[in-house]
């Protein structure tokens, strides 16, 4: 059984502009210790999607319309504030992108990790500070940072702090949002193979959020791809890297700088996410897509093929599509695959 | 009546606390940079001083004890600056009275000269020390954690709470403040601690409007949706997160308001609504002087001895509030 399941994920935010609509259908699942990679452009919703799993999207603006997020079998959704806070932090952790502000400036290291114990009756006392150095050493930071504060230490060392935080009650499921965006290169690298050592000695899941798809690559074992509120891709992570189906998966193969050729210009993907307020009706990806017909603008795809283990949310894969001329979107799949094998090859 | 001894627990258990503050802050790293920036601003020092100077005699007054079990109760401030009473007025450091037909010869030497009632004006100028430090702490003391508990807790939570909390305190201010004062001290009655209670009543609001705004600014930060991602609760994030990083601004706040705290006891003073009479307080000293002003020749001793200490006050008091906001916030100075 899934560790976390969720099913038709709807999140709402009330803004001047109207009715945004940043999680719009968004359905996937996590496999106990494994790692879901959630990969998109920035404003595609993945952020938004993690908060909403712990009900933590901002008030009074946000507010999950509707769906069902199963932990353990449980619907988190129908839970309440309150009867929600016992698994935060000790069932299901988060991690965020901003280690600079996500510590709290006033407290100590130290305070912050034992009172991430205290909240839930782990621990307290000698026995909590015992366990919070603990937790600092698997995470590689000296004991002494105990009694600093958060702006004594270096980027690389608060997101450390954050993650032996949220890693102290030894969660199930580890949410890590763009966990190492705001990091040195050389940090980010220690960073992730901190997480999956960790993983792998808790055995615990990971639920990775991330535009990057060098990390992805890295780390996941799954990879779900987000375009615009919605999951448009779903495959493990070798099937994805070796056979990108959405022509949106594969524009971000494609994009990626280490494909480039020296004296080229870098391939990008052209125009913009559509407007998160009035989504259109057809796909959302149409106006950006270089196979797009007539169908596309008009009826907004399902999963194709819908029962199969790497589905993609496109008409070109529906088997009984309309589409004008057969055959070319296979000869695309074949470059984009060489380019990706020539990267990671590279 | 608490006995002699134990009234002087309170003088020392409140220097003992500031001390305890003071320490503690140095140690947390905003306030030790402020301290030190602080440290650098020779303005601010001095004012420091003032305020540090009028705190010991506020202090020196409230330490009492009897001699023997018969004699009255003596502060150190009566036993050091006690001068025998005259009869009536006299000039400063004259050495008959004054004003009178017969001007008698004076028991002793007077500085400031004496009021109407023969007390030595130095003596009472003292006095109103203590008077002025009550009013100013005990009425921030009902203030502060009101407009703290308020401020917070509609920032927090918005919506309802946060309209209930608003109409409440928006209401209050409409009413103008010294009628509201007046009515209060009708109720209550004369004397320090009903002044406190009343003051304290009426100037939460403009503290409890900034708590709000500060912690609806802080709610939304990082730092508070990381608390709540580990179930930290609601009322533990509000305490234990938030309030920690209001306190700059409240003592920010509660430093500027003193000042006009001490002002206000001298205008309700002025209006027979102060602290009652036999208190020693510049309010009174000012009120009296309102006859004394008219007599011919005129008796200004008294108004100067009283204008003065309370101006000193609150001068240094706003010069170090001032100083003590660019400390804790030099992006404000702009």
């Amino acid at each position: 059984m899934a560790l976390l399941k969720v099913e038709d994920l709807r999140t709402v935010i009330r803004s001047r502009a109207g009715l945004v609509r940043p999680v719009d259908g968004v359905s996937f699942s996590v496999e106990p210790g494994q790692t879901l990679a959630l990969v998109g452009e920035s404003g595609c919703g993945k952020s938004m999607t993690a908060l909403s799993l712990l009900q933590l999207v901002p008030e009074p603006a946000g507010l999950i319309e509707s769906g069902r997020v199963f932990f353990e079998g449980r619907d988190l959704l129908e839970l309440s504030w309150e009867e929600m806070r016992p698994l935060r932090g000790r069932d299901m952790a988060m991690i965020f992108q901003e280690p600079m502000t996500s510590l709290n400036p006033v407290l100590t290291v130290g305070q912050q990790i034992i009172e991430a114990m205290e909240v839930h009756g782990v621990a307290r006392g000698g026995e909590a500070r015992r366990r919070a150095i603990e937790s600092l050493r698997r995470v590689e930071v000296r004991e002494s940072a105990l009694r600093q504060y958060p702006h004594e230490l270096s980027g690389g060392m608060r997101q450390r702090v954050m993650i032996a935080m949220a890693l102290v009650n030894r969660p199930k499921l580890l949410i890590a949002d763009e966990p190492t965006t705001a990091l040195d290169v050389t940090v980010q690298a220690q960073i992730l193979a901190l997480i999956r050592e960790l993983q792998r000695e808790e055995g615990m899941a990971v639920l990775l959020i991330t535009h990057d798809l060098g990390i992805v690559a890295e780390v996941a074992n799954h990879v779900a791809v987000m375009y615009a509120g919605q999951i448009v891709e779903n495959a493990p992570a070798g099937e994805l890297f070796a056979r990108p189906l959405h022509p949106y998966t594969q524009g971000l193969f494609a994009s990626l700088p280490a494909r480039a050729r020296r004296g080229h210009d870098l391939t990008t993907l052209e125009g913009r996410v559509p407007d998160a307020t009035a989504w259109p009706v057809g796909c959302r990806f149409e106006q950006r897509c270089r196979y797009r017909w007539g169908t596309c603008a008009r009826v907004a795809p399902a999963f194709y093929p819908a029962d199969a283990e790497h589905p993609a949310r496109c008409h070109l894969y529906d088997p009984e599509t309309d589409r004008p001329m057969k055959g070319t979107p296979r000869a695309e799949q074949e470059q984009a695959r060489e380019i990706i094998e020539g990267g990671v090859a590279s | 009546m608490l006995s002699g001894w134990l009234l002087n627990i309170i003088p020392l258990a409140i220097v003992a606390a500031l001390v305890t503050a003071v320490r503690r802050a140095s140690r947390k790293p905003l306030w030790a940079e402020a301290i030190r920036r602080l440290k650098g601003n020779r303005v601010a020092l001095i004012a420091l001083a003032v305020i540090g100077l009028y705190g010991t005699v506020a202090f020196c007054d409230s330490i009492a004890w009897r001699d023997d079990r018969n004699a009255p109760l003596l502060s150190l401030v009566d036993r050091v600056f006690g001068r025998p009473q005259e009869s009536t007025y006299s000039a400063p450091l004259a050495i008959r009275t004054f004003g009178e037909p017969m001007p008698r010869p004076l028991l002793g030497k007077h500085w400031l000269g004496t009021d109407g009632t023969g007390q030595d004006v130095v003596y009472m100028t003292l006095k109103g020390c203590r008077t002025a430090m009550i009013i100013g702490g005990f009425t921030l003391l009902i203030a502060t954690p009101l407009a703290l508990f308020f401020g917070m807790l509609a920032g927090y939570h918005g919506k309802t709470v946060d309209d209930a909390i608003q109409y409440t305190y928006t209401v209050l201010d409409s009413i103008p403040n010294i009628l509201l004062l007046v009515a209060l001290l009708m109720v209550l009655g004369r004397g320090l601690p009903q002044l406190c209670v009343a003051l304290g009543i009426t100037s939460w609001v403009s503290l409890c409007r900034l708590a709000r705004g500060e912690t609806l600014k802080h709610r939304g930060r990082e730092y508070v949706r990381a608390a709540r991602a580990l179930g930290v609760s609601h009322s533990r994030i509000m305490m234990r997160h938030i309030l920690p990083n209001l306190l700059p601004v409240v003592v920010i706040a509660t430093t500027l308001s003193f000042s006009g705290l001490v002002l206000s006891e001298a205008i309700l003073s002025y209006l027979q609504l102060g602290v009652a009479a036999g208190t020693g307080s510049w309010g009174n000293m000012i009120d009296a002087s309102r006859l004394e002003l008219a007599r011919q020749p005129v008796i200004w001793w008294n108004l100067a001895a009283a204008s003065t200490a309370l101006f000193v006050l609150v001068l240094a008091f706003n010069v170090f509030g001032d100083a003590l906001r660019d400390a804790i916030d030099p992006r404000l100075r702009s």
